[in-house]
């Protein structure tokens, strides 16, 4: 059942960010042939095509936005909820459903940006350019980090997974939180995020405090780099914190929506 | 069991309102019940509670001994009152939504009917009037062999002579061993397809009968006698 919600999913979603992907990367392919902006003639074509670029780039973040919350709320809590809460499937079928396909859109959303700032990087340098600097990058990176390289990299994705997971995670719960009251529903969605973001923080700080309190002292402007124990201590930390905190706001609204649903 | 809906105590409250007042009710198998009240009596939250789309204050409501959850889910049918269908799917579409989740949809039924009505499958939601969205959204609640059917005011929004062929689709799309209940005021109209009726008033039940007892003790019409009893 999984499986079929989300497929209806991305049917409903892919309408909404297919045509936004393929506007994104024309508009830096107008970009790459309308060629470099050179100091002595400004331009104007290249000027107007570059802020259109950069405005769509903006939109598109907004709207991967937008969508996720919409998605929810729309799909599960309006006129929409009768028919998904109606169907044969588990609340928190529904919820994992809809996270997983926010945090695809969300990471093909980066992975669309950074496309369209090569395509535009082409029109100054060559690709053969492009893949000789990450060579060289790379290689910095490895001689630096040495065998913890790929420990380092698999924190970062793991950390970027994570805080995807439980951001998308804490406004599902700020929103049915919020719908819990009988008025003001969406008021109370940002009033319950605020709160939520609030006890995160603190927990997060606190946490920290004591797991690092030895370190802190003994550091004294020692500079850290990556290979660092300390540093591989702090992305776990991290990692862990986000994953507990995805663990209990998906409980959160998993409660709320089997137990405490009211669609009015 | 031969009992299909159950109602115990049953108590629902939006703030410092009830809509429902320790109501109980049984409702067999194989009947057709006309859920009669007037606006605000509580039938839409009855329907709903039954649904798990709102959760009970106090008591407890029960399908096929059942509290409401995926097992029940899989054996109503339910009409809401609002358009529950999102705008930018065409009708085929929506007909394989409900093959893909719903393992009692027939949806060579649900085309069937589409063709009666003369209802486009390749027509978007959004094209189409509010009685036409009315019309396929039944389609696709009698598409399905359930065990329950709740349908919340079916005959509401369309002209009296898609009513008729609506009222004709639901006396020929449900089995022995279901059961069909119909919430409306539009008492007249669906009088002649009652076996039970079920008069809901200020969220507790004021009467269950047949339709024949209303004729053979009171000597009046289930219209007659709704408006005796619900008088203003």
């Amino acid at each position: 059942m999984l499986g079929k919600l989300m497929k209806y999913e991305i049917k409903a979603t892919s309408r909404t960010f297919l045509p936004l992907y393929f506007v994104l990367l024309v508009s830096a392919l107008i970009n790459r042939l309308l060629g470099p902006l050179t100091q002595d003639s400004i331009r104007i074509p290249n000027i107007i095509s570059m802020s259109l670029y950069v405005i769509i780039l903006i939109g598109m973040f907004v709207m991967t936005f937008i969508v996720m919350i919409s998605r929810f709320y729309k799909n599960l809590l309006s006129d929409e909820g009768y028919l998904m809460f109606t169907l044969p499937v588990k609340t928190w079928q529904h919820i994992s459903g809809k996270l997983i396909i926010s945090v695809i859109w969300i990471t093909i959303s980066f992975i669309m940006a950074i496309a369209s700032i090569f395509i535009i990087a082409t029109r100054e340098v060559t690709l053969s350019d492009i893949s000789m600097s990450i060579k060289i990058l790379w290689e910095l990176i490895t001689e630096k980090l040495g065998p913890s390289t790929w420990t380092v990299i698999t924190q970062i994705i793991l950390a970027a997974v994570f805080t995807m997971i439980s951001s998308v995670l804490m406004i599902y719960a700020s929103i049915v939180l919020g719908h819990l009251v009988t008025r003001h529903k969406i008021l109370a969605s940002f009033g319950a995020f605020i709160i939520l973001n609030t006890i995160s923080q603190i927990l997060s700080a606190v946490a920290a405090s004591i797991m690092f309190r030895t370190d802190i002292v003994s550091l004294n402007n020692v500079e850290i780099t990556p290979a660092d124990f300390l540093f591989q201590k702090i992305m776990w930390f991290a990692i862990i914190f986000s994953a507990i905190g995805s663990v209990v706001y998906f409980v959160i609204t998993n409660i709320i929506l089997t137990k405490r649903l009211n669609l009015e | 069991m031969n009992t299909i809906l159950e109602c115990n105590n049953l108590y629902k409250s939006f703030g410092n309102t009830n809509a429902l007042n320790g109501l109980n009710l049984k409702l067999n198998r194989g009947r057709i019940v006309g859920l009669l009240g007037p606006n605000g009596s509580g039938k839409t939250t009855l329907i709903k509670l039954a649904n798990g789309l709102l959760t009970p204050t106090k008591g407890e409501i029960l399908i096929d001994g059942k509290k409401p959850g995926i097992e029940t889910k899989k054996i109503i049918s339910y009409l809401p009152e609002k358009t529950y269908l999102n705008e930018w799917m065409k009708v085929h579409q929506i007909i394989e939504f409900f093959s893909d989740f719903y393992e009692n949809f027939k949806p060579e039924k649900a085309y069937d009917m589409l063709k009666k009505l003369n209802i486009n499958a390749k027509d978007r939601l959004k094209s189409m009037s509010k009685g036409t969205k009315e019309k396929v959204q039944l389609i696709l609640v009698m598409s399905r062999e359930a065990d329950l059917y709740l349908l919340d005011e079916p005959i509401g929004g369309v002209d009296p002579a898609a009513r008729d062929y609506i009222l004709t689709t639901i006396l020929n799309n449900y089995s022995e061993n279901a059961t069909v209940v119909i919430s409306t005021h539009l008492i007249s109209d669906i009088e002649k397809i009652l076996d039970d009726v079920v008069f809901i008033k200020e969220g507790d039940v004021v009467l269950t009968s047949t339709v024949d007892d209303i004729r053979d003790k009171h000597g009046k019409s289930v219209d007659g006698l709704f408006r005796e009893v619900f008088k203003c």
